[in-house]
């Protein structure tokens, strides 16, 4: 064998991986090991004190991110803000969170532009696609987290208090792929569990503990298919939510954090972000009896 | 459309199988190509013949993963075309590509191979899965997608040089790994 049929026949390695490297980028873990060379480095430089209390868990806790306040009632406008291109809601609809094993050091500016006041202006719209653009927390400043090295989800420090933020859609509104969402939100490392929710997310209907499962259904995902819905379409989803056809599937995320997505089995849609994706038969085939016999108590539409 | 319903064309004989293929997979097809050739024509010409592959390749093959399958056609032709192409002007970013794969062998001008390619392929798929991610998305992005090291190092967000000692140490690993499976090539 010469280097060309080398060559060739590294053309029928498994087609998956072939898949996945077509799009692949710098994983996470990259960035837990170098979080963890630095927890090592800090070891050894606070070597005694390990050695004195080697129970101390405070260097070996996973990063967490902890909600501090409840979720507000959805008034007002949307808590939103833009950044690097991305338009990003406030999670909880701008509660507070805790960053605990996590440094908030890489500044990513600051909040500069009120979206609610450029709107008023006479050429204001222009401005709503601005980067550093916001409807809340105006002067905040931005952060990444180390856990979220693609900035799929960033932080806001506002009066001394910390938010958090997450990718619903391209400033722009061009299209984001089911792919482009999950790879950045690298759903599939930071997931623990899956449940799944009536639409308002306040009864637990399934569980998903089973680590392969989980992935099983990420992966499942990937296949999603942008939509571009017509009016007809959106009424039938507004109809199913409405008849308690829609179910909120819940990603429980190992920070100690979730993902909301919705979805509609029965008309093969899951929203991720802002945007609803059309999902293949073969996803509910391959996900066992997670959406079977699912049943909700209609809520009355306000 | 959904890769089923393209094979399904390609199964029913329809001649929108190709044009849909065209449609989905030029874009991928081409990048493949022109890694290996370096012109926009050959590179052309060549996915034309891919999707001519195609068309005599389905049925009787189903293929699990389109992509894969029209891009390992396409570099399959790439690599031929490569030789009467490049008689003269010769692709020395590819050459190198190959080069880098001597690390692999245990001699260069070895004669034929007694394995059957799938076989060793399957051997070289189990390596991938047990190494690192970004090692493996970096070994297949050079040696499946024939992509610069400028480009890789892009990509993964590393500089050349750490690109460079990746591909070297997961090219020795490799070698290791088909030694001991036994495939001495």
């Amino acid at each position: 064998m010469n280097n060309k049929d080398l060559f060739k026949t590294i053309g029928y390695v498994d087609g998956n991986l072939v898949e996945k490297a077509n799009t692949a980028r710098r994983t996470n873990k990259k960035t837990i090991v170098k979080w963890g060379t630095m927890a090592a480095c800090a070891a050894l430089v606070l070597g005694v004190a390990i050695y004195t209390s080697p129970l101390k868990p405070s260097l070996t806790n996973s990063p967490q991110i902890s909600q501090q306040t409840p979720v507000s009632a959805p008034t007002g406008d949307r808590k939103i803000l833009n950044y690097n291109g991305f338009r990003y809601a406030f999670v909880s609809d701008g509660a507070q969170f805790k960053f605990t094993g996590v440094k908030l050091e890489k500044s990513l500016g600051s909040l500069d532009f009120d979206i609610n006041q450029e709107i008023g202006k006479n050429d204001g719209d222009k401005d709503v696609e601005k980067n550093y653009a916001s409807t809340f927390a105006v002067g905040g400043k931005l952060y990444e987290i180390p856990t979220y090295p693609s900035q799929f989800r960033i932080a806001v420090k506002y009066e001394e208090n910390y938010y958090l933020a997450e990718i619903v859609a391209k400033t722009d509104d061009s299209t984001m792929t089911a792919k482009e969402y999950l790879d950045m939100s690298n759903l599939k490392d930071h997931s623990k569990n899956i449940h799944v929710l009536n639409h308002v997310g306040n009864d637990v209907l399934k569980k998903m503990t089973d680590h392969a499962s989980v992935e099983s259904i990420i992966d499942g995902l990937y296949s999603a298919k942008t939509a571009d819905l017509s009016n007809k379409e959106y009424e039938a989803i507004a109809e199913a939510q409405s008849q308690g056809k829609s179910y909120q599937l819940k990603f429980n995320l190992k920070d100690g954090t979730y993902m909301a997505m919705y979805i509609i089995p029965e008309l093969r849609v899951v929203s991720m972000g802002d945007a609803y994706y059309h999902l293949p038969d073969t996803f509910f085939d391959q996900s066992g009896e997670l959406f079977s016999g699912l049943k909700q108590e209609v809520l009355p539409l306000y | 459309m959904e890769d089923s319903e393209i094979i399904q064309l390609y199964f029913a004989r329809n001649e929108t199988a190709i044009e849909e293929t065209s449609k989905k997979y030029r874009n991928y097809c081409n990048r493949i190509a022109h890694n290996i050739l370096t012109n926009v024509e050959d590179s052309e010409e060549c996915v034309n013949d891919t999707f001519l592959g195609a068309w005599e390749a389905i049925p009787p093959k189903t293929p699990a993963k389109l992509s894969s399958f029209l891009g390992r056609i396409t570099r399959n032709i790439a690599l031929n075309k490569y030789d009467y192409y490049m008689a003269k002007k010769r692709n020395n970013k590819f050459d190198t590509i190959l080069d880098e794969l001597n690390d692999c062998l245990s001699s260069p001008d070895n004669v034929e191979s007694q394995y059957e390619e799938e076989q060793i392929a399957e051997s070289i798929s189990n390596f991938l899965l047990k190494i690192n991610e970004d090692h493996r998305n970096i070994f297949l992005r050079r040696y499946w997608y024939s992509d610069s090291l400028a480009d890789i190092a892009t990509r993964f967000s590393i500089s050349e040089s750490k690109t460079k000692s990746i591909l070297f140490r997961t090219r020795k690993k490799l070698q290791l790994h088909l030694m001991k499976e036994g495939y001495i090539l």
